[in-house]
């Protein structure tokens, strides 16, 4: 009996750790999302000092997620992510197009979305 | 190169210890779901030990959650057996009164070759000597031959040989077996009194070495070959 209750409660807790980590995934991804669209609506507006700070932000939050990520996301998805949050960085100055500037923006907010729709309980990511 | 050890040692650490925790039957026979559960551990751990870009989690959590759902499902099993019907299925008689039930052979989708080989191999080719013929949910045949075609056996010949109990092995390729010297009812003294009649200064000359409760003793030196 003890192995069965241990069974039934290591499922129950590894469910808590499941729904802990959404949690705290969908919070990391909101704030990324967050700073990103500040960062574009800084530079559709011109400043551009608003925007790196927001920008330098949102790559400073997600490196201190650095362990968190590689032990529970899958390492192709957070290179995609990395490689286009430094790359709408790389895009923020004032001789770039404003369509190349939002493009890079929708990548970077459609890889944030990726992670978390990856971990979300729905029909499409458990099918 | 160094991650990929790492993950192995994880992921084998981790399938060791679900196996054992299911115990000796997942690795002899298997239920239905025990079946899924090692191919699918199996699989579970292939992919993870080969790709290093899957977190070692994915690999991990369902090894645990499967080990979780086995010893759940075994146990709602052993509640009910009705339940266990369905889950681990129930045994079907093949051979009832030395004639094959059809029916029953086709359901299972079971051959008669196959029938006749696992037959064979437990030194039985005539159907009509065998009384039942049953095949357990873990894929095993069990065959009881009628009476007289039955082994004989002390009782059957009405003489009574005397219980030689268990055989104990008290040393295993050199090394004492305390524990089983003890439990076979002897002490150090007892065995040193046999290697000397034996002529052997000390245990280490000896490869096995078994005793039963008659203190009867079997032993194979060290280097021995047939």
């Amino acid at each position: 009996m003890k192995k069965e209750l241990s069974a039934v409660i290591l499922l129950i807790l590894m469910t808590a750790i499941a729904l802990f980590n959404i949690f705290h995934l969908r919070s990391v991804t909101g704030e990324l999302i967050s700073l990103a669209d500040r960062a574009e609506s800084s530079t559709a507006e011109g400043d551009f000092a608003s925007a790196r700070s927001y920008i330098d932000a949102a790559v400073a939050l997600w490196e201190s997620e650095d362990y968190y990520t590689h032990i529970f996301i899958a390492h192709s998805e957070i290179d995609g992510t990395a490689d286009s949050l430094f790359n709408a960085a790389a895009q923020l100055s004032e001789d770039k197009d404003s369509s190349e500037i939002s493009a890079a923006f929708n990548e970077l907010r459609y890889h944030l979305m990726s992670i978390l729709r990856m971990e979300e309980v729905s029909i499409g990511s458990i099918f | 190169m160094a991650i990929v050890i790492i993950r192995t040692l994880i992921i084998y650490t981790s399938i060791f210890t679900v196996m054992r925790l299911l115990g000796k039957r997942q690795l002899g026979e298997m239920e239905v779901s025990e079946f899924v559960i090692a191919a699918l551990i199996a699989d579970l751990a292939a992919n993870t030990l080969q790709d290093t870009g899957v977190p070692l989690l994915n690999g991990v959590v369902p090894v645990i959650t499967l080990f979780c759902l086995e010893v759940i499902v075994s146990a709602l099993g052993m509640k009910s057996i009705r339940l266990r019907s369905v889950l681990f299925g129930k045994p079907s008689l093949l051979i009832h009164r030395g004639k094959i039930d059809q029916r029953e052979m086709k359901k299972n989708r079971f051959t008669l070759d196959e029938l006749m080989e696992q037959l064979r191999a437990q030194g039985l080719n005539d159907i009509s000597k065998i009384e039942f013929a049953v095949l357990e949910t873990s894929g095993n045949l069990t065959v009881i031959p009628y009476p007289e075609h039955q082994p004989v056996s002390a009782s059957l010949l009405g003489i009574s040989p005397p219980d030689k109990g268990y055989s104990y092995i008290i040393i295993n390729e050199g090394r004492i077996m305390n524990e089983n010297l003890r439990r076979a009812g002897y002490d150090i003294g007892w065995l040193q009194k046999k290697l000397r009649e034996q002529k052997l200064r000390s245990a280490e000359e000896v490869y096995f070495m078994t005793v039963n409760k008659l203190g009867e003793v079997y032993l194979s030196l060290r280097g021995e070959n047939v």
